[in-house]
């Protein structure tokens, strides 16, 4: 899968997720950011991620997935070829 | 997510706002979430449903996090029928909100999920005090609270057989839980208003629902994969409270009662039996009956010659249901909707208690065209999936099958009787006089509370004020000693049962009317008269000059004004549709009707 379409996938979950506009979630989305980004939704969006990219996420990377960045990155890694 | 088999996303949309379809929104909507049970479907929608006219506020009482079911939770209670305000409780509170209901604010349900782990302690010995601690936070509550319950084990941690620890089969962690899933079933049955959620198969029925590390971490139970049939769960077992139970099913015959088409294949050789398909036909008539016995009419809706259709029920030994076993028969060349109209008038029941059954995709899509009100259910080419099908619309849920649901069927065969005569005997009058009507009113009290609660909340023609009181209130005005009457009705057919309720309240010299509400199967019989005749018997063994009620005006209780006009009542409307009632007691006014024997309270000089 392209970049490109990973993070078109993913601002599609951000934004129905978080119920914030499609073109206002880029890199600088973040828990610090957005306070619909609490600890439930956190959750909501790795379900989320999971379902729609059909990965697993390593618990650590759950955890640290604190921006959109950090989320694109750690979808990107997880659909990277062995 | 553009398309879901044959249905169209913007097709789903538009009929989810259509207020006049939601029936059917909801039917398409759940084959949507079926065909993809996933977060994101679930979010998607959850921001297009249509605003909540009213909301039902309940409580989720967990001994685990449950917040994450919110979105889930609440797009399942809209396909069940009704919309949720929800509160949630911090899990480590969950004993302590059973034990003070107040911290849970008002709410008309409580779910309490727990997961054993919680009240089983590894190493425990047996699960008696598990047992004790449950039944006394249930216990507390009831006390406290009326507010029905819905308890919901979880078998969290799963247990595995623990070859290791040197437990077999018969023993262990296994054992334990599964008496303490006994006791969970046997508090349920003897507290009042409490009830079970299956939440535990329904996780197991959606695959991979358990993960460990969340459980650790989170504590959460649930992983995503369950939350869409967990919220289900929750949500189809509260919607008992919340919308009223359909009361008709209407079945089609050839290639739904049985496999083929008996006009063109003969009586002999439609399949019925123990073969398939008829043996898949034999267990749906089997599961029908059981329907039947829960308080569900039955009706049949055919295209064919009604001798070809009779022959069947009286030449085939393979059927299960009789022809008595259904209430109404319309089996003509008519089309589906003016059957179904007729059926309605015939059984004097609205077309919003009706489910209809086909196999055929074209009947069923011009029912649901013509008749948004009725709930179709497409049968479609596989009996073994019928009853389903059926019971998947929801609309035969209930909680609790009372008497009155259980002998039903039974009086509308009566009725059936009735009718018979009636059309022998050439006039009212004597047709009444023939029918030895016996109506006994008694003093409200707790065993009939319930039947009370179930008329007051459902009688849409033949209720003067339309106040839903509530189960409490009902409690409160019996423990009380209030003026809260209840009437039964038998005739030489047959026993109605508890077709009315009388409230009455004396404030001066009036005797006021509370409300007063008569189900349809008792009206036209002088029931109504008696009634009536009884509260000015009250009120003038009580000093009352005049009986009053202030009525209010729905859609569907205008002869409630043409009736209070015709026995002599004076109507003055007030503002929000409501009219007040009013009229003298003396000289002759509301006098007992000459065909119903009133069996009533003999001293009632005191109401409150």
């Amino acid at each position: 899968m392209k970049d490109a379409d990973i993070d078109a996938g993913l601002k599609a979950i951000f934004s129905t997720i978080l119920g914030v506009p499609l073109e206002s979630v880029d890199d600088s989305l973040s828990t610090e950011s957005c306070a619909k980004w609490d600890s439930l939704n956190q959750i909501h969006l790795v379900n989320a991620i999971e379902e729609e990219f059909e990965i697993t996420l390593e618990f650590e990377d759950q955890m640290r997935m604190l921006s959109f960045a950090s989320a694109s990155a750690i979808v990107r890694a997880a659909l990277a070829p062995a | 997510m553009a398309r879901v088999g044959p249905i169209d996303q913007r097709e789903v949309e538009r009929l989810v706002a259509d207020p006049a379809r939601q029936t059917e929104a909801r039917g398409v909507l759940r084959q949507w979430l079926d065909a993809s049970p996933k977060t994101m479907t679930y979010q998607q929608w959850l921001h297009r449903l249509p605003p909540a006219t009213a909301q039902q506020p309940i409580a989720i009482v967990s001994s685990f996090t449950t917040e994450i079911i919110a979105p889930f939770l609440e797009v399942e209670a809209y396909l069940s029928g009704w919309r949720p305000s929800m509160r949630y409780v911090q899990y480590t509170q969950w004993q302590n909100s059973l034990l003070d209901p107040s911290l849970l604010g008002p709410s008309r349900a409580v779910a309490v999920l727990f997961h054993h782990a919680e009240l089983l302690p590894a190493g425990a010995r047996d699960a008696r005090g598990a047992i004790a601690r449950l039944r006394s936070l249930v216990e507390a509550f009831r006390r406290r609270a009326s507010t029905p319950l819905f308890l919901g084990l979880v078998e969290a941690p799963p247990v595995v057989h623990a070859i290791g620890f040197g437990e077999d089969s018969g023993k262990g962690m296994g054992s334990l839980v599964a008496e303490l899933r006994m006791g969970t079933a046997e508090l349920a049955a003897r507290t009042p208003d409490t009830h079970l959620l299956d939440v535990h198969a329904s996780a197991l029925a959606s695959g991979d629902w358990y993960d460990a590390r969340s459980f650790f971490a989170t504590r959460s139970v649930f992983t995503h994969k369950a939350l869409p049939r967990v919220a289900r769960s929750i949500a189809r077992s509260m919607a008992c409270l919340f919308r009223p139970r359909r009361k008709v099913l209407v079945l089609d015959l050839d290639n739904t009662l049985w496999g083929g088409i008996v006009g063109e294949d003969g009586v002999d050789r439609i399949a019925l039996g123990t073969e398939w398909p008829g043996s898949a036909f034999v267990e749906f008539q089997l599961r029908l009956r059981e329907l039947r016995r829960s308080g569900i009419l039955l009706a049949i809706n055919s295209k064919n010659n009604e001798a070809d259709a009779r022959a069947v029920f009286e030449q085939r030994p393979e059927i299960v249901l009789g022809w008595n076993d259904f209430s109404a028969h319309r089996i003509n060349w008519n089309d589906k909707p003016s059957n179904l109209i007729a059926i309605a008038e015939e059984l004097g029941l609205g077309l919003d208690s009706f489910v209809f059954a086909d196999d055929s995709a074209m009947e069923c899509a011009l029912v649901r065209s013509t008749l948004p009100q009725v709930e179709v259910v497409e049968l479609g080419a596989d009996p073994s999936s019928f009853m389903n099908r059926v019971l998947q619309t929801q609309a035969f849920d209930t909680l609790h099958v009372s008497e009155e649901d259980r002998s039903r069927a039974e009086s509308y065969s009566a009725e059936v009787a009735r009718r018979e005569l009636q059309a022998q005997v050439t006039d009212l009058e004597s047709f009444l006089a023939d029918s030895d009507l016996r109506l006994t009113i008694r003093p409200a009290e707790p065993k009939t509370s319930e039947r009370i609660h179930q008329l007051i909340g459902k009688t849409n023609q033949f209720n003067l004020t339309l106040e839903r009181l509530p189960k409490e209130g009902i409690h409160a005005l019996i423990a009380g000693g209030s003026a809260l009457y209840s009437a039964a009705l038998s005739d030489r057919f047959g026993d109605y049962g508890l077709i009315g309720a009388l409230h009455l309240e004396a404030t001066g010299d009036e005797l006021r009317i509370a409300n007063m509400v008569l189900s349809c199967r008792a009206l036209g019989r002088g029931v109504e008269d008696a009634m009536l005749a009884f509260a000015r018997e009250v009120a003038a063994a009580g000093g009352r000059r005049r009986l009053r009620v202030v009525c209010s005006r729905g859609p569907r209780n205008q002869q409630v004004f043409d009736y209070l006009g015709k026995v002599g009542f004076s109507m003055t409307e007030l503002d929000g549709g409501r009219v007040d009632c009013r009229i003298e007691v003396g000289d002759g006014a509301l006098p007992w009707p000459r065909y119903v024997h009133v069996d009533r309270p003999q001293e009632e000089t005191t109401t409150q």
